[in-house]
């Protein structure tokens, strides 16, 4: 994953996270972890929700 | 003549050096009496204070001792409320003067989506503090 390995105060960047959907059909949570050095939250989750639809079947 | 009044002269001023002497007791008697008043006025109030003071003394000395426990009871609380306020304000002044990050989404929604489908999207991060922020990992989990 891309993401800006330091960020001077006040700046914002950007973090690429990339997931597949896989074969398996229904909802999905995955989630990635940004670990930084901040004392108060070292660890931020962030949850990727995703739904796989079925196949039709024709 | 003469000599009565030779006489009488050395009486009237003995009569004077008793009246002044008597006048001195006068101050004397008054004094012990006044000393006797005093002496009796003086242990009345002596005893009436150290009575009152006694008396007064205990529940001064209870009402000294409960504003004394107050204070103790305060303090013991205080010590806990010191101690605890203590890493309390430690945090917040380290937390202050470090880095903060700030990522407002924490829930990405991609919605309905295919199978065998690469899904790819940005997360917003922001230091919200004072240092630098040091992105270590972002790791799936």
């Amino acid at each position: 994953m891309d993401f800006p390995k330091v960020l001077s105060p006040g700046k914002a960047g950007t973090i690429k996270v990339e997931v597949k959907t896989g074969r398996a059909s229904g909802e999905h949570v995955k989630s990635v972890t940004i670990k930084s050095n901040d004392p108060n939250q070292p660890n931020v989750k962030v949850d990727l929700v995703f739904n796989v639809k079925e196949d039709k079947k024709s | 003549m003469k000599n009565r009044t030779q006489l009488l002269f050395p009486l009237l001023v003995l009569l004077v050096a008793l009246a002044s002497a008597c006048s001195a007791p006068e101050g004397n008697s008054n004094s012990p009496g006044s000393a006797n008043l005093n002496s009796a006025q003086t242990p009345l109030p002596q005893t009436g204070t150290p009575s009152a003071a006694s008396d007064s003394g205990v529940p001064q000395t209870s009402a000294q001792a409960n504003p004394q426990p107050s204070p103790e009871p305060a303090g013991a609380p205080a010590g806990p409320q010191t101690a605890v306020s203590a890493p309390a304000k430690a945090d917040p002044a380290a937390v202050a003067s470090g880095p903060k990050i700030v990522v407002p989404v924490k829930k990405i929604d991609f919605g309905l989506q295919a199978k065998d489908k690469t899904l790819v999207r940005t997360i917003t991060v922001r230091n919200g503090g004072k240092s630098e922020l040091k992105i270590d990992a972002v790791e799936p989990s």
